[in-house]
């Protein structure tokens, strides 16, 4: 290879890596240096070495964050694919009303997710929404969703679970697609009865899909601020504060960017270990 | 002849030319940039009250213009900081009291103390706010001018109130403020619950406002905070009076339990909505309660002074409001400065009083025959309120979402997470850690 054709593949990557570089890796660094400051009211005082990372990890508060986050997390992550897998396998089929089907279960996903979440508090709220109607005849009427935390947390998923369903749907849907009919052609011949197809058929040939849409929407759940912020602003009493939201409340309400930085790239780690987590998978189905 | 006047000609052109820009330069006026959540363009009292103050100001300096650039009000301040610190902010910046820790602990603000030190001894004296001036006022600077001075009031329902038997000296103090609420509190329909609850609350720790048991608490204990920003809410006073305020729902039930999951704007809608008889709101929004009250009769919305713990003393008329602040780095900043100075000449108060409908700023304004009117009455109502107990936090300490400490803890009171005094000491080291 001639000197010149080498630096071809370099030259063609520079404008990606010089905007990677300007928006990506130049904020982290500068998030790094923050993190590693007493930074207050925008003025970065003086180089307080792993203070910050000490504070946030011993403060009961992100302690909880934390833990919300992961009960959020973990139930909005199973509803969420659940009903997203059903809804896939149920308008499989191309037809008017499948075809319906998919585009009204898409609405939610199409919406700014801001809207969605002011629509559903509306919804929830007792004094002005909904629920109260819905929770009357079973004697509920005087239960409000969002000031209870169980409840509150229960409507945060729903929430999760509410817009993004559509999103595992449509992951999920292109993964049915492409599964070649016949297999499951040969499979009835064979007296395979629907739910072995599905177990035999179906599922391993959806592996790929289904990892590649758990962790998208792990990720998602792990880094959400707009259904807390606008749902239930982190309340009753911390019940729904997530470690996003804490996140920004340090820096933008607190003004202790040294905090909220420290705090910021602890949750960035954590995408890491979960892109990770990714990429084992894959590994190990063999994908990589 | 010809080849001498193309020569002259030229000669002219050349020194015609080179001389235009500056002769253009020096007509062209200098333009004075200005950030606030107000755009002069648009109708409404302030924004009228506004443009005329703009159209004024450039008369009479003819080479200078101002360009609003409206703004979110609730990020104004961050950004005219980081602005600031990115040598790219606006000349003028409007910022709220609660921002002004943040903006006295940057090096964005120029000092406006010699522009008062300039005026006459009259206009000082005419001041009806000092306290507004105090706030803004940080290690002998004057960070920041008022413009627009508000309070917070306990805003009733006077059909409710009369309804109850009941006159607005019933609502003097605390206790006698949840004695009415019982009595105002209805079940209209016969299910059991309320439809129209005694007192509203927003418990929320996002979008919150000041609710009682803040001013309780300055009522029992004098401030939140002492002069080195030390926070003082781990106090008999401060556990009392969110005790008093968790009651209202839990023993009281004059608040629905839905107020710990509520906004401070969603409890003002309710209210506005015709189901709350009283809640303590912001000046600011008398107008809009008015134009979206549904159900009940605009005119029955009446205004109370904040209630004390004993009827002797009324509670704090806390100060707060918008203020004009000029960037120190500005190659404008005295032109700015002078901008800063019309806008709250007595002239132009008079316009940001009406018709901007905001609280008098001035003496000479508070007594002028206009606001004996029934409509400016509750404008002079607030501004004797101020006279009679005009309280402002301190400016230098990060006082702002001590409020949201103060609606969590609440919020752990009623959901029995924890009693008030430990909830409080959550609240005090939160808002200490702030500082």
């Amino acid at each position: 290879m001639r000197r010149a054709e080498r630096f071809v593949p370099w030259r063609l990557l520079a404008p990606a890596l010089v905007l990677e570089t300007a928006l990506v890796l130049g904020p982290l660094l500068i998030a790094v240096y923050y993190s590693l400051h007493n930074v207050r009211f925008f003025q970065i005082r003086r180089f307080i070495g792993l203070d910050n990372y000490a504070r946030v990890l011993t403060s009961p508060d992100v302690l909880n964050a934390l833990w919300v986050t992961a009960v959020f997390s973990v139930f909005a992550l199973v509803l969420t694919f659940v009903l997203g897998f059903a809804l896939a396998v149920w308008l499989e089929r191309d037809g008017r009303f499948a075809t319906l089907m998919r585009a009204v279960v898409l609405v939610p996903y199409m919406i700014a997710m801001l809207v969605g979440s002011m629509l559903l508090k509306w919804l929830f709220s007792q004094e002005a929404g909904l629920s109260t109607l819905a929770l009357g005849p079973l004697g509920l009427g005087d239960l409000s969703i969002l000031a209870e935390p169980r409840t509150a947390m229960a409507a945060l998923v729903f929430n999760a679970m509410w817009r993004d369903a559509a999103f595992a749907m449509i992951m999920l849907l292109a993964g049915l697609k492409a599964i070649p009919p016949e297999l499951h052609l040969a499979a009835r011949v064979d007296g395979a009865s629907a739910w072995m197809r599905f177990r035999r058929i179906t599922l391993p040939l959806l592996r790929i899909p289904i990892l590649i849409t758990l962790v998208r929407l792990l990720v998602h759940f792990v880094n959400i601020l707009t259904f807390p912020l606008i749902l239930t602003g982190g309340g009753p009493g911390n019940a729904t504060e997530v470690v996003v939201l804490k996140v920004f409340r340090l820096g933008f309400a607190d003004h202790v960017l040294g905090q909220a930085n420290a705090l910021a790239l602890l949750v960035f780690l954590a995408n890491m270990v979960l892109v990770g987590i990714l990429l084992v998978l894959f590994r190990r189905a063999g994908r990589i | 002849m010809n080849r001498t006047i193309t020569r002259r000609a030229t000669l002219a052109a050349a020194v015609a030319g080179l001389a235009a820009p500056a002769m253009v330069g020096a007509q062209q006026p200098s333009t004075i940039t200005m950030w606030t959540f107000l755009d002069p363009n648009r109708p409404g009292g302030r924004e009228t009250a506004l443009k005329t103050i703009i159209e004024s100001f450039e008369r009479a300096n003819p080479t200078l213009r101002i360009r609003v650039e409206p703004q979110v009000w609730t990020t104004m301040a961050e950004r005219f900081v980081l602005g600031a610190n990115a040598r790219n902010a606006p000349d003028i910046a409007w910022v709220n009291d609660n921002n002004l820790a943040l903006l006295g602990a940057s090096n964005a603000p120029a000092d406006l103390k010699p522009l008062v030190d300039a005026w006459p001894a009259a206009r000082r004296a005419d001041q009806n706010l000092p306290a507004a001036m105090e706030a803004a006022t940080q290690n002998g600077k004057l960070i920041a001018m008022p413009i627009m001075a508000t309070t917070f009031v306990l805003m009733y329902r006077r059909d409710l109130l009369a309804a109850a038997g009941l006159t607005p000296d019933a609502l003097r103090t605390w206790d006698g403020v949840v004695e009415a609420a019982k009595a105002m509190t209805r079940d209209t329909n016969g299910d059991g619950q309320p439809d129209i609850w005694g007192l509203g609350l927003g418990l929320g720790t996002e979008r919150f406002s000041v609710t009682p048991a803040v001013l309780a608490t300055i009522s029992g204990q004098g401030a939140l905070f002492d002069e080195r920003c030390t926070a003082r809410l781990a106090t008999a006073e401060a556990a009392r009076a969110v005790q008093w305020q968790a009651d209202l729902i839990l023993r009281h039930r004059v608040t629905p339990r839905e107020a710990v999951a509520m906004t401070s704007d969603d409890a003002i809608d309710q209210f506005a909505a015709g189901r709350y008889a009283m809640q303590v709101i912001s000046n600011a929004r008398y107008d809009q309660i008015q134009r979206t009250a549904a159900g009940w009769d605009k005119a029955d919305l009446g205004l109370a002074p904040i209630p004390g713990w004993t009827a002797d003393k009324p509670g704090p008329a806390l100060t707060t409001g918008w203020f004009a602040a000029a960037w120190r780095a500005s190659p404008r900043v005295r032109d700015a400065m002078r901008f800063i100075d019309h806008m709250t000449s007595a002239d132009s108060m008079a316009l940001w009083n009406l018709p901007g409908m905001q609280v008098p700023m001035l003496r000479s304004l508070a007594a002028r025959p206009e606001m004996q009117r029934p409509e400016n009455a509750h404008l002079a109502q607030i501004a004797a309120f101020f006279a009679q107990s005009g309280f402002s936090m301190p400016s230098h300490c990060a006082w702002g979402r001590t409020l949201a400490d103060f609606n969590l803890a609440t919020q752990q009171v009623v959901l029995g997470q924890r009693d008030a005094m430990a909830a409080m000491r959550i609240a005090e080291r939160a808002s200490q850690d702030r500082q």
